[in-house]
């Protein structure tokens, strides 16, 4: 079971073409606390589940308009094998409404049941101590009129302390939408997106069964998206 | 631009509508709709050519929701009808056009 808490802030943003533009109005805030579990159903099946609490704010010229509440409810099914060469995993399920009013401005989500798979390949590397790499594939099916994304991460960690683990990656979205088509009076949440982030994370183990993080990322590259760094701590706690 | 003269547009945000001439100090904005999802609308107009940010005020419309609704902007003051050729659903809060529709012949 993992908590964790997230913000970001941006002033500027990458425009349809990927350029860089100042935001919006004044810009931009999202913070985020998130509630992720995993329950092993079978030595080989997993249950998946985080819970998003959002507030997302749009500073307009005049005046800042905030949403709050529970987003979207992502909820997936586990299946893993391991192998000679690594760890291989296939996800599917589904991000879900959790009865936020699709007319907010800004948006907390399309509003819609949004199916989702991912194919995950991790593995240890030995040059590293307690070295290991993990690579994400996936395939979301976007409600709202939004074109359908495939999310993406690469990460390479190690434990370079026995209890300290340092974590460096990229991770993101392509968007499989024509940009330009993208409606700019949408706002970013609302409109096709696409983003690549550098992502970077410290992880401690300060009991057998409790971890702490804390992490950042910053986007790279994109379109249509805020660029700003996020900041994230979390918590989690390993159920006997 | 003569009376008569109509502009119809449709955009982002459920907006949607007809604006027509009636006289020098009067448009007559039709079937008008906004599903309340967009902040701080104004109407206004001005020419194509210029920037929309320079265009004339007409009404401030805020987050008003309209569901096709009927009715008159009626100036103070008449408008030079060589000044204008578009009418605009404009944001004020982030600068940027909903919806707009250029003025032709019925």
């Amino acid at each position: 079971m993992y908590l964790g808490a997230a913000t970001t802030s941006a002033t500027t943003a990458f425009d349809e073409a990927g350029d860089r533009v100042p935001f919006p109005g004044k810009g931009a805030r999202q913070r985020r606390a998130t509630l992720y579990v995993e329950a092993g159903l079978t030595d080989s099946l997993t249950l998946v589940a985080a819970a998003p609490y959002q507030q997302l704010t749009s500073r307009g010229l005049f005046s800042d308009f905030t949403t709050s509440g529970a987003a979207d409810l992502d909820l997936r099914l586990r299946v893993s094998r391991t192998t000679s060469i690594g760890v291989f995993a296939a996800e599917g399920g589904a991000f879900i409404p959790l009865g936020y009013d699709r007319l907010d401005f800004p948006q907390l989500g399309t509003g819609a049941v949004e199916p989702v798979v991912n194919v995950a390949y991790g593995t240890s590397i030995a040059k590293l101590p307690q070295g290991f790499l993990s690579l994400q594939l996936g395939y979301r099916a976007r409600g709202g009129g939004l074109s359908d994304e495939i999310p993406f991460s690469a990460k390479v960690g190690a434990f370079f302390h026995p209890r300290i683990g340092t974590f460096v990656g990229v991770r993101g979205w392509r968007s499989r939408g024509d940009f330009r088509d993208t409606d700019p009076t949408l706002g970013l949440t609302a409109a096709d997106s696409e983003l690549l982030s550098a992502a970077g994370e410290i992880y401690v183990r300060v009991a057998p069964r409790f971890d702490v993080n804390a992490g950042w990322a910053r986007p790279l590259a994109g379109r249509n998206g805020g660029i700003g760094n996020e900041w994230s701590v979390g918590v989690a706690f390993h159920a006997p | 631009m003569k009376a008569g003269d109509f502009a119809a547009f449709s955009g982002s945000h459920g907006v949607s509508g007809t604006a027509t001439l009636i006289d020098s100090k009067t448009i007559r904005v039709s079937s008008f709709k906004h599903d309340g999802s967009a902040p701080g609308l104004d109407l206004r107009v001005g020419l194509s050519t210029k920037s929309r940010a320079n265009f004339v005020v007409i009404r401030i419309l805020g987050r008003q929701s309209f569901q096709g609704g009927t009715f008159d902007l009626t100036l103070t003051e008449p408008l030079d009808l060589n000044a204008f050729d578009v009418f605009t659903v404009w944001c004020y809060e982030f600068r940027t056009i909903i919806a707009e529709g250029k003025f032709r012949r019925p």
